[in-house]
């Protein structure tokens, strides 16, 4: 059962045209506070410059037409929770307004047709809007209300003797959509201006509003409508209007098939001026011969040639970017992001990115300029935002919305060396290899265990082999997640490369030269798979045999050991000679989800502590949406000497990259001491929690000192709370610490801005400002009026400014904490608020220098 | 791996049996013409890489059969193109009239917003047409797309399709980035970082 609170009403000379009346009529409908589904307006007389926020609120979509004119306009409100789309805004008459707005609160979508017909319209109008209401948007489930402007139509007058041609339309509209009038609300003059017509379907229930919205008209009552929808538990399989349903189960499947063989296909669309295909009908169904198939299986292997040069071209565009990035040295707001030159007045002089909205210097930033509508506005990009847009022309992912797939030079270079092993591999056993990937994994299980248990005939290969397979078994357990990321680009034109396939291989009846076909495209798509293994097996001729079996001790460790924040994989080569440290991050497993699909996207950052200086710190890049992170990645540390080797650590930092800042993943600490008998040595760490020195607002130094820029802006201590028998969020903003000094005199002037979106109250709070203070203490509590059930959808955008006087205040920072756009601990803070009530949940975060507007 | 180029475009040749898609594509690649009628076995492609404001482009240009029996094949290949190009033979009326029929392919199959172009080839048999220019041009309008009168055995505006083709789908290119990227209007210099400049501070110092 469904209830409405419809309004009608009529709006009085000028308080749609002046914008502060407005603001005045939308408070007035707050106070009010009367919930509605829907409202409907005639006469609106709303000007463009009135925008839909200011009439309804937050709450409530606002459809509208309103041609500006005097005594003209309809609009409907429909609350947030109701979803509805707009069908018609435009009448196609120039006097009558329409507004066909389309709500779904059942199976069957309930039309909502606001109307306005102007006084004095002549009957043959009236028919032609009829018609069209008729024929474009009557459903079962309609509703009909506005000002029909008809005096002489009288609810009792339907079956009058005599009536006048434009109510004998009306009669006529209303008997053959099966219509009922409903509003029996009578106006001074005792008539009815404003009809309400709803459909059979629909109990309508009119009455007259006590508390009307607006100031009430004389000649228009305001009208409560309630609405009752009468729905039947059937299943109503289209929701499209216009489409015709048919039975296919009670079709005559034989007669069709007849008329089907007796058509003359070829005339009745196609034309054809081959000879060969004069014989007709059976040509479409005439399968594709042995040349055929080859000329068409050659055409594809040359397309994917084609496409591997460019996979090859994307990957080398990428990888140039993804250098880039890694090489951009500012480390906080006052550098330039790219060169880590200081702003200043001495300094560069800087401009902010417009993509990713940092500053850079000049020399970092190419300015260039849109063109829209004659006027020419410069704005400046950093290099890395203009390469990312050349990147996205050039490998054609403007056009696929995505990256297609492509291949990093790195592991093009891996392919050709590991293609003679491959080769080798495959002589022994790939000779009995099946196509499908469950085969091939069945086949790797089976290998596994025999390499393990005993020495079997397999074993004729040498031991160089053997990690091979190994990598090679591991690889098949994470070819899924490889395979899928690989398939997401498919989208583009890869995409069409398969399905032509697939449907070719449909079409054919058997060939050999499609065996062939197939057979290349599993060699090749196997070459992708085993190019990293490849990568191990090149860099595994220094060890000797007995890191070798290191590596099956490691991932057997690994199974057993806690893992609670998942593991990570890499080899640590030091060469004395060259004193470099080379660390080949391999990959992550079982990382903590930090996103609220349940996934990351983590990065590792590898320093080496203690007494780190700020260059040795490395990144990998990110790898988006996935808790088992391939990084593949060499890292390579200078200047490491003997005497490092035995005081210091490797420090494995992984981090969830996220556009509102760095949260942590898990950490790591490798001695390099075992790096002094043995050249390479390969690690399966499990991460570990911060360590307690860390927790708290205050890094410990020697991590605050490389992780400067995910915590450059400082941090905030926030409780949060809801409070059921206030009925609102409480947000007590704590303190803040290590904020960034603005002010000349080496302080800020911090307060902090609170605001809870979306609110339909638009509720905004500041605490209060604390001179002179980079460590400000608060305790201020604040409070939002919201529901327990609206939490999960809403967000608290907390910012942190410096207020100075005679100029704009300046940012400091700010954070999202909320079910849309946060995740990590500030997802979890947020949920555990919404899961236990009447609770105080305290919480640190850094603050980001991500601007909130 | 020779030549190196800037943009690759995948382009498509779409239309009847006969009307002359492998010989345009031809004169365009090999700059020659073939008068044997060879149907194309489903599916064909040509390479050219052409200079385009001094932009490299290569192409990658689709030849499709227009038999109905490779029609499965075909339509795979509408999603990865770029641009279409929609091919009749102006003395052969039903190839015309199949245009229509084409267009409502792409739009079951490409993507939405595929560059399309429409080609009236064997435009040198002027005295067998039986399609007018004028019909071509309203087609083209109707659908709000280019026109163009080719002839592929003449050598006539082969070349001049491919290049208009090629640069509609570079100018799509540019207007899509630069409205994917919006930049925002002033607001953002407000709220951004503190925009700290040295007047502002000598401004202080002077009040002091």
């Amino acid at each position: 059962m469904i209830v409405n609170k419809l309004v009608k009403r009529r709006g009085n000379d000028g308080i749609f045209c002046n914008k502060d009346l407005t603001r005045h009529q939308q408070n007035q409908a707050y106070v009010t506070r009367k919930e509605f589904k829907q409202r409907l307006d005639n006469e609106t007389w709303l000007s463009d410059s009135v925008s839909s926020s200011e009439i309804c609120g937050d709450n409530y979509n606002v459809f509208r037409s309103s041609k500006g004119r005097k005594g003209r306009g309809v609009l409907t409100d429909v609350n947030c929770k109701i979803s509805a789309q707009c069908i018609c805004v435009t009448s196609p008459f120039e006097e009558i307004d329409i507004l066909v707005v389309k709500l779904c609160y059942c199976s069957e979508p309930l039309i909502v047709i606001n109307l306005y017909i102007p006084p004095g319209s002549q009957t043959q109008l009236n028919e032609s809007v009829f018609e069209y209401l008729e024929e474009s948007h009557i459903t079962g489930m309609t509703l009909i209300a506005g000002d029909f402007n008809i005096p002489e139509y009288f609810a009792t007058t339907r079956y009058a003797q005599n009536p006048s041609s434009v109510c004998q339309t009306l009669n006529q509209f209303i008997d053959y959509n099966e219509l009922r009038q409903n509003n029996f609300v009578k106006n001074r003059n005792n008539r009815i201006l404003d009809i309400v017509l709803s459909s059979e379907k629909i109990k309508c229930n009119v009455d007259h509003m006590e508390e009307p919205f607006v100031a009430e008209d004389p000649h228009h009552p305001s009208l409560g409508v309630e609405l009752t929808v009468e729905t039947k538990q059937e299943v109503v399989f289209e929701a499209q209007r216009d489409s015709v349903r048919y039975n296919f189960r009670k079709a005559d499947f034989h007669s069709l098939y007849d008329a089907m063989l007796k058509t003359d296909w070829l005339k009745t669309g196609w034309s054809v001026k081959t000879a060969s295909l004069s014989c007709h009908g059976s040509s479409v169904s005439q399968p594709l011969g042995p040349e055929e198939q080859e000329a068409i299986v050659n055409v594809i292997k040359r397309a994917e040639e084609v496409d591997l040069t460019e996979q090859e071209r994307v990957g080398r565009l990428i990888e140039r970017l993804e250098n880039m990035r890694r090489n951009a040295l500012g480390r906080n707001p006052s550098q330039c992001l790219l060169c880590g030159d200081g702003f200043g007045m001495l300094g560069a002089q800087k401009v902010l990115c417009i993509d990713c909205k940092r500053l850079v210097c000049q020399k970092c930033a190419i300015e260039s300029c849109t063109t829209k509508n004659t006027s020419c506005r410069n704005y400046w990009l950093c290099l890395i935002c203009a390469e990312t847009r050349e990147i996205w022309k050039k490998s054609g992912a403007w056009f696929f919305k995505s990256i297609p797939k492509y291949i990093l030079p790195s592991e093009k270079s891996y392919r050709q060396a590991g293609s003679k092993i491959i080769r080798n591999a495959k002589a022994g056993y790939r000779d009995d290899d099946s196509s499908s990937d469950e085969d091939r994994k069945v086949w790797g299980k089976i290998h596994r265990r025999n390499s393990s248990t005993e020495s079997t005939h397999d074993v004729h290969e040498s031991v160089q082999d053997i990690p091979t397979m190994s990598t090679y078994n591991r690889q098949t357990t994470t070819s899924d997640s490889q395979l899928t990321k690989d398939v997401e680009p498919l989208k583009g034109y890869m995409g069409a490369m398969s399905l032509a396939e697939k449907s070719w291989e449909k079409d054919q009846v058997s060939g050999e030269s499609s065996e062939a076909s197939r057979r290349e495209s599993t060699v090749s798509r196997s070459l992708s798979e085993w190019n990293w293994s490849d990568s191990r097996s090149e860099e595994k001729v220094s060890p000797s045999t007995s890191s070798v079996s290191s590596i099956f001790k490691t991932s057997d460790e690994h199974k057993h050991s806690d893992t609670s924040l998942g593991t990570i994989e890499l080899s640590l080569t030091y060469d004395p000679i060259t004193t470099t440290l080379l660390c080949t991050v391999y990959r992550a497993k079982n990382l903590i989800p930090m996103d609220i699909n349940g996934l990351s996207d983590p990065f590792c950052k590898l320093n080496i502590l203690p007494n780190a200086k700020m260059s040795t710190r490395l990144r990998t890049k990110t790898v988006h949406k996935t808790r088992n992170p391939e990084f593949n990645e060499n890292l390579t540390f200078y200047d490491i000497t003997d005497t490092d080797l035995m005081k210091k650590s490797l420090h494995v930092l992984v981090v969830d990259d996220d556009k509102f800042g760095h949260d942590y993943m898990g950490e790591t600490r490798i001695p390099l001491a075992k790096l002094k008998q043995q050249n390479t040595i390969y690690v399966t760490a499990p991460l570990e929690e911060m360590r307690q020195e860390h927790k708290g607002p205050l890094p410990a130094p020697e991590l605050n000192q490389w992780f400067d820029d995910l915590w450059s802006r400082g941090q905030i201590l926030l409780s949060l709370g809801y409070s059921t028998k206030r009925r609102a969020l409480l947000v007590t903003v704590c303190r803040c610490v290590n904020l960034l000094p603005m002010d000349n005199n080496g302080f800020s002037d911090p307060f902090v801005k609170l605001q809870l979106r979306p609110d339909p109250y638009h509720r905004k709070h500041k605490t209060s400002i604390k001179w002179k203070n980079l460590n400000p203490v608060y305790n201020e509590e604040f409070a939002f009026d919201t529901r327990p059930n609206e939490l999960a959808t809403q967000s608290l955008y907390i910012t942190v400014y410096d207020k100075d006087y005679g100029k704009s205040n300046d940012y400091l920072g700010g954070l999202i904490l909320g079910g849309t756009g946060s995740k990590g601990l500030r997802l979890k803070q947020w949920l555990d608020m919404i899961r236990y009530p009447d609770h105080r949940h305290e919480a640190w975060h850094n603050l980001t220098e991500e601007v909130l507007d | 791996m020779a030549k190196t180029y800037d943009y690759l475009f995948k382009l498509l040749l779409i239309g009847d049996s006969g009307v002359g898609k492998t010989c345009v594509l031809f004169r365009f690649s090999e700059d020659a013409f073939n008068t044997t009628f060879i149907s194309t076995i489903g599916i064909d492609f040509k390479i050219r890489t052409i200079d385009l404001d001094g932009k490299k482009i290569k192409l990658q240009i689709w030849d499709t059969a227009g038999q109905e029996r490779f029609r499965t094949i075909t339509t795979a290949y509408y999603r990865g193109a770029m641009g279409i190009m929609l091919v009749y033979d102006i003395t052969n009326e039903k190839s015309f009239e199949n245009i229509k029929n084409w267009i409502r392919n792409i739009e079951e199959n490409a993507s939405a917003d595929v560059e399309k172009m429409l080609l009236g080839n064997k435009c040198e048999l002027e005295e067998k047409r039986q399609v007018s220019k004028e019909r071509g041009e309203q087609l083209a309008i109707e659908y709000g797309i280019k026109f163009i009168e080719t002839s592929a055995k003449a050598s006539i505006r082969v070349e001049e399709a491919f290049f208009t083709l090629a640069r509609d789908i570079k100018a799509k290119m540019e207007k899509k980035l630069e409205a994917s990227n919006p930049p925002k209007g002033g607001h953002q210099l407000k709220a951004s970082e503190p925009q700290r400049k040295p007047t502002n501070w000598l401004s202080r110092c002077s009040l002091l």
